[in-house]
């Protein structure tokens, strides 16, 4: 097989005068790529700042017209003037919340047993696996969450129901298998992936000459791991939840239709029916027929677009502190 | 093959001082803290120790020193089985300790390691406050109220010399001191659990000739009340802090024996190589 360098010289001719021409073609190879990664990075820049003026843009009339009454208004209903984002906003934060609480013990068990516990090529199978469970389309989960946990929610949620628990508010209505909780479950499966791959990472950062010490103390695996690893890694695994929940917030277009598309209320329980911000986006955009019912939906837009930064920036925060603390550059 | 420190010590190694004279009893009178016989070690198929007997003196500073490689770090490794983390690591033969046999099975591994502490190469503070430091092995081995730990953890940093550098600093991380420190606070760590027997592997490889200087001395201190193994390749340490010195080579305990004799009076030709410097 010819190389790179064999093509470059025989393209130019072979012998000397090739190669010296391509040394200096070398020479400004590195202050190219250099500008180029600076262009790329201001590319980047410039297009949040452009997005952020568009949104901000198209929902200016939104903004000017109804002021902060969306923010305290339940109701999403055009037709009589109601613009309220408190249903979608309710929804996407009970979604997230459901989704995390499931998730976050899971995906930390999980990766715990990967670092400690499982034998390393199982490890690094089931690893890899995860992380390609991370790469699946939203979309094929939601379709999943119909076909699947929807079916198995409804013979499960009158059980729920007849226990206990059911007494509890949190479970009443009717258990059609469609409402906020399949939305969590869905939500949670999607997010799982993410925090176990990226806390079994920081997981695996903590020195091994740390963990020694531990055990030379006396410590069983499990003291190790929950005062000594558990803590060395404490930031990177906020930074990692914090990642799930951006992703959990604004990922709820794929649970679109598993929360069941009820605008106008606030969920009554678990097993109702609501709505999120991606969701109501989706939904009702094709209504949307007035201008100020566009504008409306691109505000809800752009305070989700504000939320889901804040969080990056939290979860971006921590992932760095984890860094200097494991004095790791991973 | 020879490290090149070693080389170093080569022009220095006639002028070494030993200075433990005075405790130089005679060699097999004293009582044993640890007797290791007939230690094997492998890591997987390949095996890293072979057949060693050695000695361990109660209250006694014990040197272990060898070429990079010889099996120090394994040697040592074995008396608080901490090689057991690893699953393809194995010891076979007999580490004789209060009258049991450590590697047999039944030990009680969590006190056995409160029993014998260790210090590494690396500092190795946790990553909590320099109280909670000290305080992890008396909370994970003692019961004890919530002033008892304070006292026991202002004792434990007073034996390692380290109280009145850090008193006013019991709230910071322990990751916040300097590298001497942190190695100290690795000493106080381990004393803080009451052992008997302290393991420090090259504790001073990592750290500045000031810092060594000070931990030189702690090791004097401590060794009126602890059976300490020191592993180290810097052989003018070796005879600085021990009653006894022990050589490896290649997995084999060439000689043993106190410090005095086989720095001054090598019995064997690789013993005496080595000290010189005249090493292939
Ligand atoms: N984790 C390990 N796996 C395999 N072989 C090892 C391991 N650690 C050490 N060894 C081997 O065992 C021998 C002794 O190593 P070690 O005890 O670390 O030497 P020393 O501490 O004297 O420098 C060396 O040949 C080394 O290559
Ligand atoms: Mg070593």
């Amino acid at each position: 097989m010819r190389t790179r360098e064999a093509d470059i010289a025989g393209a130019s001719g072979g012998g000397r005068a090739g190669a010296r021409l391509r040394r200096s073609h070398l020479k400004l190879a590195d202050p190219a790529f250099r500008w180029l990664t600076i262009l790329c990075a201001a590319a980047v820049a410039l297009a949040m700042i452009a997005l952020t003026g568009v949104l901000v843009g198209n929902s200016w009339l939104a903004i000017t017209k109804l002021g902060l009454k969306p923010l305290h208004t339940v109701a999403w209903a055009p037709s009589i003037g109601s613009y309220g984002a408190l249903s979608s906003l309710f929804g996407t934060f009970v979604t997230t919340l459901i989704a995390m609480v499931i998730a976050v013990p899971l995906a930390l068990a999980v990766a715990l047993l990967l670092v400690e516990l499982v034998h390393p090529v199982l490890s690094r199978v089931i690893g890899t696996t995860i992380e390609m469970l991370a790469a699946i389309p939203s979309i094929i989960f939601g379709m999943w969450g119909i076909f699947v946990v929807v079916p198995i929610l409804q013979k499960v949620e009158p059980w729920i129901q007849s226990t206990p628990l059911g007494r509890l508010g949190l479970f009443s209505g009717p258990p059609i298998g469609i409402g906020i909780l399949p939305a969590g479950i869905i939500l949670a499966l999607m997010v799982l992936p993410f925090i176990t791959a990226v806390s079994r990472d920081v997981l695996g950062m903590v020195p091994t000459v740390v963990k020694e010490a531990g055990f030379g103390m006396g410590s069983t695996t499990f003291e190790v791991t929950r005062r000594i690893s558990f803590r060395y890694a404490l930031s990177g695994i906020a930074g990692a939840v914090f990642l799930g929940l951006g992703r959990a917030l604004g990922e709820t277009m794929a649970v679109a239709f598993l929360l069941g598309g009820v605008f106008d209320r606030l969920p009554h329980s678990l097993l109702d029916q609501g709505t999120s911000i991606s969701a109501t986006i989706a939904l009702q955009f094709g209504e949307a027929t007035k201008p100020l019912d566009v504008s409306a939906l691109i505000e809800l837009g752009l305070i989700l677009f504000l939320i889901t930064m804040v969080f990056q920036l939290v979860a971006q925060v921590w992932l760095a502190r984890a860094r200097r603390m494991t004095g790791s550059r991973a | 093959m020879t490290e090149t420190t070693t080389d170093r010590s080569a022009a220095v190694a006639p002028r070494i001082e030993v200075a433990t004279g005075q405790r130089a009893v005679e060699f097999d009178a004293l009582p044993s803290k640890l007797s290791v016989r007939g230690l094997d070690f492998f890591y997987g198929k390949e095996q890293a120790l072979f057949g060693n007997t050695l000695e361990i003196k109660e209250k006694r500073v014990t040197a272990i020193i060898g070429p990079s490689g010889c099996g120090k770090s394994t040697h040592i490794r074995t008396f608080n089985r901490i090689y057991e983390l690893y699953r393809n690591q194995r010891a076979t033969g007999e580490i004789w300790f209060d009258g049991r046999n450590i590697l047999a099975s039944g030990t009680d591994l969590l006190d056995l390691r409160r029993r014998i502490g260790m210090i590494f190469q690396k500092p190795s503070p946790f990553p909590m406050t320099v109280f909670d430091n000290i305080a992890y092995g008396l909370r994970l081995h003692f019961k004890l109220s919530r002033s008892e730990l304070a006292d026991h953890v202002e004792d434990a940093l007073k034996r390692a010399a380290l109280w009145d550098e850090v008193k006013h600093k019991l709230k910071e991380p322990g990751l916040a001191l300097s590298g001497g420190q942190q190695q100290r606070l690795s000493i106080a760590r381990a004393i803080a659990a009451e052992p008997e027997v302290i393991l420090m592997d090259e504790p001073c490889s990592a750290i500045d000739p000031v810092a060594t200087a000070k931990i030189e001395e702690l090791i004097a201190q401590l060794s009126s009340a602890y059976t300490i193994v020191i592993v180290t390749h810097n052989m003018q340490q070796a005879a600085r802090v021990s009653d006894y010195t022990a050589f490896f080579f290649e997995g084999r305990i060439v000689e043993a024996g106190l410090t005095t004799q086989i720095f001054e009076n090598p019995q064997r030709k690789q013993t005496e190589d080595y000290i010189t410097g005249r090493f292939s």
